[in-house]
């Protein structure tokens, strides 16, 4: 018999040394799998550090890749400690992103000093009200967040898709496909340090979403929500406002990963740029242990992944399918770890005896 | 063996040998491939398959090695190409999707190198960026008039991927072609609004069975729904006959191959004669006449289709490839009736 015991909190280095086991063991794992296709292992492995961190460039692309999964992994924390299955990021950057670009079609020829602000501000009121009629739904008519955020999720990509398909945001002219023109430079968002404004915003949001947490009444009534609800209804909070608390600020989160894809980097709005941002982040935010600093951690982690991923599909033999194998590997470890930081297993019959 | 090559470089670029008229002529080339989707999609592994036979002609005498890259979107498909540019080991480097926004942001920075940028979605660049189009309306058109012909519901169906351009005018002119025979047929269509969905595509083959549909056109692969329900089917891009014979009545088929080899020639000029590259803006298609496109055999059918309705498809192919029979390209959003 084995069971699973919790335990008192393993300190910060001892979980340290537990991921970076899990990644040494995920790697070892993926380096067995490549020698079996016969393709170069040192190639492999050099192409895909070259590609995480090899050089400025490759950081930077790194980064660019982190940003939204920053977000959405801090949309994840904000709902996840309130104790509401949020798991509508997926949608509401969607929702985010067509609200901002909605935004740039009725602001169309205004200056960027109020263009950008404008998409941003959008963008993430979209993003919020969507999250925020599944927190109703749930307060009001007690529907349960996971199917309601999950459902609108469909509703958001598709209505997307007839909007793209044919319908009035598709790009004119004779080679018209499931995407909007390009998005005028003026909405474009600035650039500092080769990386776009979502670099610092999300920055700012992880101390945001810390400070929140940790330091303010707000941030208490979250957690205390996800503790225990009948206790703080006891102590006068209204538990119905801050669920919907919760979850605006969590969509709001997430549209913002929406924004910097479509306005920081693709310029056009299209679902295969935001396809994933959203269940990647849970995955974030859960290896990030619902820690604010945690969760950027895990997204850099997780940028770094992509674009070494990338590197190694282009630059060696190892075969491309092969790729999301070895990231979907390095995720169970590390995932097995996150456990093992917060459980020990206890080995022998569950009442003590043995035999 | 090193310094031998520095020395021949300082030596070609002073004119010393022989300047660029008489650039020796290439015998390598390689190409780099970013994927629509990834070798499970027909789209792309029509492409790796016919890659490596045109590779295997080694047309000019060219050693051609290949490389490919799966379904990368946005900026991570610039990333991926600028990877394959930078490596120099690959001279051309073929887009396999839309990507005309990646390719234009590389195109002046890599001129010698050779992009192509493939179907829907894409603008005509010029220059160094050649724009190649499929279009297989025409073998759709003689698949319709097939299922013109065998309906007996008088209901035929389309499981399309996504309301596209490229998808629509396969979708019109099958529809086009049943109406040619048999004018009371009915049309059902839908999109899975993916390029690659096979528990969707089931899903949807299902609704339109349900709807009556006897025949369907299955742009999204859903076959062994079509055998389960035991209704006919018909595939595209490949000879989807070979898999599902019990189920695949016949298919549209595609092949890359005049597409490859008129851009393999476009950059052998250019490497060997100096040519300057001349992209087109316009799209640029492969008929069923030029080999582009064509129908594929009956397989288990082959008995089971009267004879008659064989040879009027046989001479619609024909008039097709003659040009006596033009197909329209219609590319409006099809619906069903």
């Amino acid at each position: 018999m084995i069971a699973f015991e919790r335990r008192e909190s393993a300190g910060w280095i001892a979980q340290a040394i537990a991921y970076l086991l899990a990644i040494a063991a995920g790697l070892l794992a993926s380096v067995v799998l490549i020698t079996i296709t016969g393709a170069d292992v040192a190639d492999g492995l050099g192409a895909l550090w070259q590609g995480a961190f090899g050089d400025a460039e490759a950081i930077g692309q790194s980064l660019a890749a982190a940003i939204p999964l920053v977000f959405t992994g801090l949309a994840t924390v904000v709902a996840f400690r309130a104790g509401i299955w949020n798991i509508g990021q997926e949608g509401q950057v969607f929702a985010g992103a067509m609200a901002g670009y909605w935004m740039s079609l009725q602001l169309a020829g205004a200056p960027a000093i109020v263009a950008v602000p404008a998409v941003v501000l959008a963008s993430v009121a979209g993003g919020a009200a969507v999250a925020a009629l599944c927190a109703v739904l749930k307060t009001r008519f007690d529907v349960n967040e996971i199917i309601s955020t999950m459902m609108l999720n469909y509703i958001i990509v598709y209505l997307l898709s007839y909007l793209l398909a044919g319908g009035p945001w598709i790009e004119a002219g004779s080679t018209a496909y499931h995407q909007t023109p390009l998005i005028a430079d003026t909405f474009r968002l600035p650039e500092l340090f080769g990386l776009h404004l979502g670099a610092p915003l999300a920055l700012l949001a992880t101390a945001a979403v810390a400070l929140v947490i940790g330091r303010t009444p707000l941030g208490f009534e979250l957690r205390g929500l996800g503790f225990n609800p009948v206790a703080l209804r006891y102590k006068g909070v209204r538990v119905a406002t801050t669920i919907v608390m919760a979850m605006a600020i969590s969509g709001a989160l997430s549209a913002l990963a929406g924004v910097s894809e479509v306005f920081g980097i693709n310029f056009r709005l299209r679902a295969e740029v935001l396809n994933g941002l959203g269940y990647t982040g849970i995955i974030v935010g859960m290896i990030g242990a619902l820690n604010p600093w945690g969760t950027l951690v895990a997204a850099l982690a997780f940028g770094a992944m992509a674009n070494g991923a990338l590197y190694m599909s282009v630059l060696t033999d190892v075969p491309s399918a092969l790729v999301p194998a070895m990231q979907g590997i390095l995720l169970l470890f590390v995932l097995g770890a996150a456990v093992l930081t917060r459980y020990r297993l206890r080995f022998g019959r569950k009442d003590g005896r043995h035999g | 063996m090193k310094l031998a090559l520095l020395g021949a470089a300082a030596l070609t670029s002073l004119g010393l040998l022989g300047g660029t008229a008489l650039a020796e002529a290439p015998t390598e080339l390689g190409i780099g491939m970013i994927l629509a989707t990834g070798p499970e999609a027909d789209w792309d592994a029509t492409l790796l398959r016919d890659v490596e036979t045109v590779a295997k002609e080694a047309p000019h005498g060219l050693k051609i090695a290949t490389k490919h890259v799966d379904g990368v979107e946005g900026e991570k498909a610039k990333d991926a190409m600028e990877l394959l540019a930078k490596s120099g080991k690959y001279q051309v480097i073929w887009a396999h999707s839309s990507y005309s926004d990646q390719v234009k942001a590389l195109k002046d920075k890599y001129p010698d190198v050779l992009f192509v940028v493939v179907g829907s979605g894409n603008e005509g660049l010029g220059g160094n960026v050649y724009y190649d189009y499929k279009r297989v309306h025409e073998p759709s058109y003689l698949l319709g008039v097939l299922a013109g012909r065998l309906t007996k519901s008088d209901t035929v169906g389309v499981v399309g991927q996504f309301p596209s351009e490229d998808v629509n005018d396969q979708i019109n002119s099958f529809f086009a072609g049943a109406k040619s025979v048999n004018p009371d047929v009915k049309r059902k269509v839908a999109f899975i609004e993916s390029w690659y969905d096979p528990a969707k595509a089931e899903q949807f083959t299902n609704a339109q069975i349900s709807a009556g549909a006897d025949l369907i056109f299955q742009l999204a692969g859903s076959f062994e729904t079509c055998e389960k329900a035991n209704i006919k089917c018909f595939g595209n891009y490949v000879d989807q006959g070979e898999r599902a014979p019990a189920s695949v009545v016949a298919s549209s088929l595609i092949s890359w191959e005049p597409d490859l080899k008129w851009v393999i020639d476009a950059w052998y000029d250019h490497a060997a004669n100096g040519k300057p590259y001349e992209g087109n803006v316009k799209e640029r298609w492969f008929s069923q006449a030029e080999g582009g496109s064509s129908l594929s055999g009956y397989h288990a059918y082959d008995d089971k289709i009267p004879a008659e309705v064989k040879t009027e498809v046989k001479a619609l192919e024909d008039k097709i490839n003659s040009k006596e029979l033009v197909i329209p390209v219609d590319l409006a959003v099809p619906a069903s009736d």
